[in-house]
């Protein structure tokens, strides 16, 4: 049996709607996902206003690519993955390579899963978004959403090498920020 | 030394030339044997290589990571109780008979199912170090509502409907080419109007009447309208005085023969007449003051039973009578366009180039037959064309090749072809035409993949074209003015293409060289306007619409090839008319 979203639509029923103009159900799917969207959105952007110029442009690339949505796959994974990439154009266009210079500073030292613990998840966005545009970006693909050194290379022209290298300095960073926090 | 001596040396020598003896073995193993294998020995007794790089980076590989140790270490204390039923079972056996015979079975069949879950301390161990896992937990169900505004910078933003957008999309192509190749014309037909007309305008003399001379409805005198000119002065180039024809005119009177006396005294330049040929008000302050003059129009005997005047279609309430008369034999601009010209003016000024003057303006009598010539000629022309176009591969076999997606986006490819040719007029109307055309034919596709990225891919292919069409073609004079021979047509043929090249782009290494279509066969359709630059040459602009598939195997099923074209067209073409030719086939 469909998924039911909401307004008694099922999924494909909001999708078909979108497709054919229906405004009803292009706003009923904006704000199914949107929370959901946002949360990801401001993980890959610095602030919130980027956070949510992200947002609008994947949202207006999910419903201008609605019908290329083929069904063998998960509807919000297809979304997300337009969000992600969204964000990566956005970390390609503000490239700032001053992130560099924290690299050599950062401290390796194990901070406790504990500490981590005690932080509110607002928090820990806080200490995300303060990370430089390259660091969050690879940290964000490979922990959070999962993905392989390889698919990050892929996606963002960078080596393997490079890849490993930008993550594990952009965890020394976030322990020592976290660290700090829990003094 | 003694000869004797010399002698001794010389027979040992011959003696010994061919003696060969192997040594002992003894020998050859105290040289190779023991003393040989103790030096090397020795030698290499403290050698010790040094590994290659590359040898340690593949050992680096193997050795266990962090991660495999947590793994390991996590496993030296796991333990496993087996499933529930799985004791019973084997119990059961146990004390029957088969235990010896069927333990292994039963042993393995309780176990097929069996899928133990790890410890949670574990399954953290497994997923990467606990720091990763506190972020990833955080922020695995993170929400955020985004505010109101977002929301109404999207929704303006949303396409009203994929379907009719794709549509659009097409039809916003097509009608641009439209636009663009109607802009051009209309610049060309300006250009062409100025040249033709450069050197006609003429400085028409006026002649200031009083009002009252009107007003008492006296008889003006013109004699040059009254007068049937000769046919055979009509070709002389001598200069004649120009008689004035006054008109009485006022305010309201002014938009009404506007066109007409314009086109009449100055080919469409008159200074009454805006940029498009509409009458411009009369702004004098001073009714009383005839301002306008007509240049005479000398005509023949039969053009004057033709053209019953545009002063017959204007109410005598608005026109004096004068006016009237005065305007009998002015042609209206039906009459203008009903049929080629007969007469000219009579303002005599260079001749064409069939006629006495270098000049290419059609302003004579005698150019008049030129334009004649230009719409109604018979015979000979050559042709060169460049078209550009949209161009699709309709090709499901090298889509598939490209696109990972059924429906990738078909992105337009503007192709462009070269040809050369000839045609024959057959008729005024009629002729054929057959090219050699060099043209090339691309389709993009872009898609969305899996990794939220959009992939972009391409295929090209040359071909050799021979279109031959049937063309028929219309023929009447500018309305604004009689010089200008106007022409459209229509064409309608088929073409052969033959392939020459094809290459693929596409982000991974693909073949489709078989699914290109290797002969073409297909039909054209189109439509040109002709602009004429000289009696002999002329432009034509015009969009073809041109469509093949594979001439081996002409099926029109769902997944049949085709290669599409269509776009817009410029022609230079040179007919081979000559003085002679001129008469035989263009004037009659």
């Amino acid at each position: 049996m469909a998924e039911v979203l909401t307004f008694g639509l099922t999924q494909q029923e909001l999708i078909s709607g979108c497709i054919a103009g229906r405004r009803d159900c292009q706003e009923v799917l904006y704000r199914y996902y949107s929370p959901k969207m946002f949360g990801i959105c401001l993980r890959y952007a610095n602030n919130y206003h980027s956070g949510e110029d992200i947002l609008q442009e994947g949202f207006i690339k999910v419903f201008n690519n609605l019908d290329k949505f083929r069904g063998d796959g998960s509807f919000e994974g297809w979304i997300k993955r337009i969000f992600i990439n969204t964000a990566i154009e956005h970390y390609r266009k503000s490239v700032n390579h001053s992130g560099h210079s924290e690299l050599d500073k950062a401290s390796f030292r194990q901070v406790d899963e504990v500490a981590v613990e005690n932080l509110a998840t607002q928090d820990l966005l806080k200490l995300v978004q303060k990370l430089s545009p390259g660091y969050r970006t690879i940290f964000n693909m490979y922990v959070i959403e999962g993905f392989t050194h390889k698919e990050i290379a892929a996606m963002l022209n960078i080596s393997e090498g490079t890849s490993k290298s930008q993550l594990a300095r952009a965890r020394a960073i976030l322990q020592r920020m976290v660290k700090s926090l829990n003094k | 030394m003694s000869e004797k001596m010399q002698h001794i040396d010389d027979k040992f020598r011959e003696a010994f030339k061919d003696f060969e003896a192997l040594p002992k073995p003894e020998i050859l193993g105290n040289i190779l044997g023991a003393g040989f294998d103790q030096s090397v020995q020795q030698a290499f007794s403290e050698f010790e290589p040094e590994v290659p790089g590359r040898i340690w980076e593949g050992l680096q590989e193997t050795l266990p990571t962090e991660s495999d140790q947590s793994v390991r270490a996590s496993f030296d204390s796991f333990e496993v109780l087996p499933a529930a039923g799985l004791w019973a079972a084997i119990g059961k056996e146990l004390d029957g008979e088969k235990v010896a015979k069927d333990f292994d079975e039963q042993f393995q069949a309780a176990f097929s199912d069996f899928v133990p879950a790890p410890p949670a301390y574990m399954e953290e161990n497994v997923l990467g170090n606990d720091f990763d896992h506190a972020f990833r937990r955080a922020f695995a169900n993170y929400e955020i509502e985004p505010s109101e505004e977002v929301w109404q910078k999207v929704r303006p933003l949303i396409p009203l409907s994929l379907v009719i957008k794709r549509h659009l999309t097409a039809l916003s192509r097509v009608a641009a080419v439209i636009v663009a190749m109607m802009l051009f014309s209309f610049l060309i037909s300006e250009y062409a109007t100025g040249l033709f007309n450069n050197d006609s305008i003429v400085d028409v003399p006026t002649k200031e009447l009083p009002q009252e001379s009107l007003v008492n409805d006296k008889e003006v005198s013109s004699p040059t309208i009254n007068t049937v000119i000769p046919d055979e002065a009509l070709v002389s180039n001598t200069t004649r005085p120009q008689p004035v024809i006054p008109i009485e005119e006022d305010a309201s009177s002014a938009a009404i023969d506007g066109p007409t006396v314009a086109q009449s005294s100055e080919g469409g330049r008159s200074s009454r007449l805006n940029s498009v040929g509409f009458p411009l008000p009369f702004f004098g302050t001073d009714k009383r003051v005839v301002k306008e003059t007509l240049p005479v129009i000398p005509v023949t005997k039969d053009e004057q039973k033709r053209t019953p005047g545009l002063a017959s279609s204007i109410p005598s309430s608005v026109l004096g009578s004068k006016t009237a008369q005065s305007l009998a034999l002015t042609p209206k601009a039906s009459d203008i366009n009903r049929d080629l010209p007969t007469a000219t003016t009579s303002v005599a000024l260079t001749g064409g180039e069939f006629g006495t003057s270098k000049s290419n303006l059609i302003n004579t009598a005698e150019d008049a037959e030129v334009a004649k010539m230009m719409l109604g000629y018979k015979g000979w022309y050559a042709t060169t064309s460049m078209s550009v176009y949209n161009s699709w591969i309709v090709n499901d076999e090298i889509r598939d090749v490209l696109a990972d997606n059924k429906r990738p986006d078909y992105v337009v490819d503007i192709g462009r072809s070269f040809g050369i040719g000839a045609g024959y007029q057959l008729t005024s109307n009629f002729g054929i035409e057959a090219e050699f055309v060099n043209a090339r034919l691309s389709q993009s596709y872009r898609e969305l993949t899996d990794l939220g990225v959009f992939n972009s891919s391409e295929a090209k292919a040359d071909y050799y074209y021979v279109p031959v069409s049937l063309k028929y073609q219309t023929r009447r004079l500018n309305s604004m003015n009689r010089r200008i021979p106007m022409t459209a047509s229509v064409v309608l043929g088929a073409q052969y293409g033959q392939l020459r090249q094809h290459s693929l782009r596409s982000n991974r290494e693909v073949n489709a060289d078989d699914s290109f279509i290797q002969h073409e066969l297909g039909i054209l359709m189109g439509a040109d306007y002709y602009l004429h630059l000289h009696p002999n040459t002329y432009l034509t602009l015009g969009a073809r619409g041109i469509a093949g598939t594979n001439a081996q195997d002409i099926a029109f099923d769902s997944g049949t090839p085709y290669n599409l074209q269509f776009g817009v067209r410029v022609g230079l073409h040179y007919r081979f008319a000559n003085r002679e030719t001129k008469w035989k086939h263009g004037i009659n």
